[in-house]
């Protein structure tokens, strides 16, 4: 039997020297570099920056989903590093909770068993936790699509759906990579609502990357990253326009 | 390529490039299903086109100018018809002939276990050969220094040098050559180069003078046939006036093309094989466009928003087949050669077995083999890739390829394939009905089961994929999430995943079918052939056994036989001739017809014995001659019991009634049986061809064969055998002949592994997203592996199940309807339960590839990559 980490608090979440790379030689993308950050546990931390900054390599060593090719990443007391590949599974199954910014609900499972996947995977979804995913299902608004599938649902509902993925199992950690970039104002704003009585609920450390300034003053906190380096202090500058972005490519 | 203009051909050769560069494996695996798709039709058509051509080239190229055979209805011609078609026209190009196989033994002194070589003597009148056959380097050897030896000496020949290397043979040798019924002393005196492309394809010949050749054989007076060339049509008509009765004229193509009518229902039934891994292929085709339409399905659907046209977008998918087919058919001309240099060892044994001797020429692509394969090739791709092309094509821009609408059609477009699934079946059963069936009705009605299988595969994944997602689904602990998404992944796909059912329950079974036809005739054959073959022993001679040349037994063998203590009456004689018979070939066996019936010998499928044993006793008086026919020959010409039959005899057609028909399995040519009484009486014919030997019972048992081959054998080349002989005999000749069946069947599912695995890699490929989603909300590579195992077994297994069902209806066709309008045989069916597990481990060998896919697939980049917008 596994164990159910819903009583799990908030973990803190501290990146020492951590740097990532791809590609070698000339190729080389250098992601993150030498990023040491801190994050408290509860918090919930916007981390901003432009198109290509570094937002989602940081949230993706954060989550286990990469590794860094330097550095050191601690979670909850636990080095990501020194684990196997099966703990990182587990760790992502049972400690985070992801939200993308394309939603990625698997399309050929219902609302429901999407909302109910991280439950599933360790097959522990009995009458309880049923009764639980369709009480979160119905206070996100979804309560009448239980048995829809993803495309036939709006980009606004899709991303309802992924935020209760990410919180259903409460995790310690709730990883949000452009919740909102797919969506209108409205619906984004709705989005940040349904995350916030969760929040009250349970004391989960939540990083969001954006670049959208509502998100960024709906959290507690904000980091910037830009060419995948930390800037020292809150760095609330506005990303550059379309025109810079260019510029800056063209240079 | 790369010399197209930069603009909308540049497009799309982006498209097709770009797609190819991302998924070589997926490419791969389709250019090599069309491969072998091409492969096997080249390699089988090449092969029997090598022994065809083989066979037109021995009739053709010893013969020079002539053009034209003057041939005995039967047996041998006398040779005053020579004489008297010598006189009456002078100036006629003509020369009498002897052609017969022999078996050379080996020299004196040779290593023990020399086998021995199987050679073709010719006997031609040197003189008048001079004149007919000058091209071919054999008068330049006739008026060698070795002329007078060559006329005057007894048993003198003129060796070809590939023979003469063979054997050992240097000009002066002696060599012991068995022809049939003894073992005579020939002398060779001069060895000879022949001119290409004679000095290629005739590597086995003897040339003796006509006299020396009459001797040799035992036939003073007798002629096999007169070769003529006239030099015109009158001249011809004129030959067709003084010809005596019982002969006839054959133009040489005629000769040379027999051997097409002779094996033509066997060549029809191989390439008929030969083209269902072509069939298979273009599903693997169809399923590769499907994908990579898919695939593209974003890029596709902006470029119609930007205003590309359909018949653009089309444009893209039939270019990439075209370029697939035309690869693939390349590729699959050197893989058909390298096949058919395999195969044709296989066919040639397998045309000597059942049909005539033939020595294939080398194996060689023709323009007509390569205008096939390319042919193939493009025409596989192109009817694969149809479909997925008009889908993609017409489907509006911004719903191109959207799920939902693909899933919502699905169940829609299922029904409609069951009903075309139902039709075809239906158009099957028409053609199994219809009255005056041909073989090509008895193909159409595979072609149309198949179909119709292949067509219901997609319903049936669809329901099988709804089944396994109830009960995925109702596990109420979730711990069943791998095998629910494969459940569902199926059903969802079920444009790719069905058409992979199709394609492996198709070659599964043709697998199942063609093993228990196979099983099944061969149970049939040995239950025939122990209640025909009831003597002690049998003796026939060991050219015809060893090399499947017709040979006769020496009469003083036979005499020794019936007069040896331990023999128990006298031999049951067999005596076969070559007949033609409602135009097609057939073989006149003369027998004991009383002993036969009596002994119970024949297992008669229609008419009875009572008619033939009164009319052999002559009852009622002046009662015509009483005639069996084999089932085949029965089929093919529809002849009943009491029909009467025109027998080509020597003098003038010989009228016999039908007693009844018979099963016999020995030749698809069909056999005709006749009283030998008779047939000596008509045919002037003592000739033997096998005895069947009864011992007194005291020297019935173990060894008795042995024992009895010492005796004879060592006087006769003769080879004694006995049940369990012929029963081991018969088993290796049969599964010689279906060797090639065999090979063809798992071709064909090697094709479909190689589209399955390629739907799976394909499947995987295209859910690199979902797969790093599941990855990242911590689905464990165990489970990630097992759900695609899952799927791969549930596709296996509903083409399994397919394959059970269809496999019985086309072992049902194949014996039932081909091989009985083919040959016109039948025999009961038999279930064959190992060709249920070879099918069997197909789908355990399909979960395999689909449960490493992912892993071949999910690298460690990959979750990264995969969670990536674009």
């Amino acid at each position: 039997m596994t164990t159910d980490p819903t009583d799990a608090p908030g973990a803190d979440v501290v990146l020492e020297s951590v740097s990532r790379t791809f590609g070698r030689g000339d190729a080389a993308v250098h992601a993150l570099r030498d990023v040491s950050v801190s994050f408290a546990p509860g918090s919930s931390t916007a981390v901003w920056g432009p198109s290509g900054s570094g937002k989602s390599t940081l949230l993706h060593v954060v989550g286990a989903v990469d590794v860094p090719t330097s550095g050191r990443v601690v979670v909850g007391g636990r080095d990501l590093a020194a684990m196997t590949a099966t703990e990182r599974t587990v760790f992502r199954r049972r400690e985070v909770g992801f939200v993308f910014q394309a939603f990625h609900l698997v399309p050929s499972l219902t609302v429901f068993e999407n909302a109910a996947t991280p439950f599933m995977l360790d097959g522990l979804l009995d009458a309880e936790r049923r009764e639980m995913v369709g009480d979160l299902l119905d206070r996100v608004g979804l309560g009448d699509k239980l048995a829809k599938y993803p495309d036939q649902l709006s980009g606004g509902q899709r991303q309802r759906v992924a935020i209760a993925r990410a919180v259903v199992r409460e995790p310690a950690v709730v990883l949000a990579d452009e919740p909102t970039g797919n969506l209108d104002e409205r619906s984004g704003r709705e989005i940040l609502e349904l995350l916030a009585p969760h929040r009250a609920r349970s004391p989960m450390t939540l990083l969001v990357a954006t670049h959208s300034p509502d998100v960024r003053d709906w959290c507690d906190a904000v980091v910037s990253v830009r060419d995948g380096c930390v800037a020292p202090e809150d760095d609330r500058r506005e990303p550059p326009s379309f025109a810079e972005t260019l510029a800056e490519a063209a240079r | 390529m790369s010399g197209w203009p930069g603009g909308r051909f540049g497009l799309v050769r982006g498209l097709i490039l770009g797609d190819a560069k991302r998924h070589p494996l997926s490419l791969l695996l389709t250019v090599l299903g069309v491969t072998l798709g091409v492969a096997v039709v080249v390699g089988v058509d090449t092969a029997v086109d090598a022994c065809t051509r083989g066979f037109a080239a021995s009739v053709r190229s010893i013969v020079g100018d002539t053009s034209h055979r003057i041939e005995p209805a039967s047996g041998t011609m006398a040779d005053e018809a020579f004489a008297e078609l010598r006189l009456a026209m002078p100036d006629l190009l003509a020369t009498p002939v002897i052609d017969r196989r022999v078996r050379i033994l080996p020299l004196e002194g040779a290593p023990e276990g020399e086998p021995t070589r199987l050679g073709r003597i010719i006997g031609l009148d040197v003189l008048s050969a001079a004149d007919v056959a000058a091209d071919q380097g054999i008068e330049e050897a006739l008026e060698d220094a070795s002329f007078q030896s060559f006329i005057a000496e007894p048993g003198a020949v003129v060796m070809v040098k590939p023979l003469a290397e063979r054997v050992g043979a240097e000009v002066g040798t002696r060599l012991r050559v068995d022809m049939g019924d003894a073992v005579r002393s020939v002398h060779v005196v001069s060895i000879i180069e022949l001119e290409p492309p004679a000095r290629s394809t005739v590597t086995d010949l003897m040339v003796a003078d006509i006299a020396t050749a009459q001797e040799l054989f035992s036939m003073p007076g007798h002629l096999d046939r007169v070769d003529i060339a006239p030099r015109d049509d009158a001249e011809l008509e004129a030959v067709r006036g003084v010809l005596p009765v019982g002969v006839s004229v054959r133009t040489l193509d005629d000769a040379a093309g027999a051997i097409e009518e002779l094996i033509g229902a066997y060549r029809l039934n191989l390439l008929a094989l030969s083209f269902m891994a072509s069939f298979v292929a273009v599903f693997i085709v169809y399923n590769a466009t499907l994908i990579g339409a898919e695939r593209r399905s974003g890029t596709l659907g902006t470029l119609r928003c930007v205003g590309m046209r359909s018949v653009g977008i089309a444009g893209v998918f039939v270019i990439e087949a075209a370029v697939i087919g035309l690869i693939g058919a390349a590729v699959g001309v050197f893989a058909g050669l390298w096949l058919a240099s395999g195969l044709v060892e296989l066919v040639s044994a397998t045309i000597g077995d059942l049909y005539t001797r033939v020595n294939p020429v080398e194996v060689s692509l023709s323009p007509v083999s390569a205008a096939k394969a390319a042919v193939v090739g493009l025409v596989s791709a192109l009817a694969g890739a149809a479909a997925p092309t008009v889908l993609a094509s017409r489907t509006p821009p911004m719903s191109a390829f959207r799920a939902t609408e693909r899933a919502d059609r699905s169940w829609a477009w299922s029904m409609v394939l069951a009903l075309a699934a139902v039709g075809c079946l239906a158009l099957a059963w028409v053609f199994v009905v219809w009255p005056q069936g041909s073989i090509v009705g008895a193909f159409a009605v595979a072609g149309f089961t198949a179909t119709g299988f292949a067509l219901v595969a997609l319903p049936a994944t669809k329901v099988a994929s709804a089944l396994a997602s109830v009960l995925a689904g109702g596990h109420r602990s979730g711990r069943a999430l791998p095998p629910l998404l494969a459940a569902r992944g199926v059903g969802r796909s079920i444009g790719v995943t069905g058409v992979a059912v199709a394609a492996t329950a198709l070659a599964m079974a043709m697998n199942i079918g063609l093993l228990t036809m196979v099983g099944s005739f061969r149970h049939a054959v040995l239950t025939w052939l122990d209640g025909r073959y009831q003597s002690d022993l049998y003796i026939a001679p060991a050219l015809a056994l060893e090399h499947r040349v017709p040979a006769t037994l020496s009469p003083e063998l036979i005499a020794a036989v019936e007069a040896h203590p331990d023999v128990a009456g006298p031999v049951m004689p067999y005596r076969h001739v070559n007949i033609e018979l409602g135009g097609l070939p057939a073989l006149l066996t003369a027998t004991d017809l009383r002993r036969t019936l009596d002994g119970g010998l024949l297992q008669l499928v229609d008419g009875d014995t009572r008619s033939a044993l009164d009319a052999l006793d002559g009852e009622p008086p002046g009662a015509a001659t009483p005639v069996y026919i084999s089932q085949p020959l029965a089929v093919k010409l529809g002849f009943r019991p009491g029909d009467t039959i025109s027998l080509p005899a020597p003098e003038e057609p010989f009228p016999a009634f039908v007693a009844g028909v018979y099963t016999d399995f020995v030749a698809d040519r069909g056999t005709v049986l006749i009283d030998r009484t008779v047939f000596r009486a008509v045919w002037h014919d003592d000739g033997l061809n096998a005895a069947h030997v009864s011992l007194e019972p005291h020297a019935r048992g173990e060894g008795a064969a042995a024992r009895f081959a010492d005796v004879w054998g060592a006087e006769f080349p003769v080879v004694v055998h006995d049940h369990a002989d012929i029963r081991s005999e018969t088993k290796r000749i049969f599964d010689r002949t279906f060797r090639i069946t065999d090979v063809l069947a798992w071709l064909a599912g090697l094709v479909a592994l190689f589209g399955l695995g390629g739907a799976v890699l394909a499947l995987a490929a295209s859910r690199t997203r979902e797969l790093a989603t599941l990855s990242a909300l911590g689905m464990s590579r165990g489970q990630l592996l097992a759900r695609s195992a899952t799927e791969a077994a549930l596709l296996g297994l509903t083409a399994w199940v397919l394959a059970l069902i269809a496999g019985s209806a086309l072992a049902w066709i194949l014996a039932d309807v081909i091989q009985y309008r083919s040959f016109g045989w039948s025999f009961p069916l038999r279930p064959a339960p190992v060709s249920w597990g070879v099918a069997l481990a197909f789908v355990v060998a399909a979960a395999v590839v689909g449960g490493l896919a992912p892993s071949l697939l999910v690298r460690k980049d990959t979750l990264v990559r995969g969670l990536g917008d674009e």
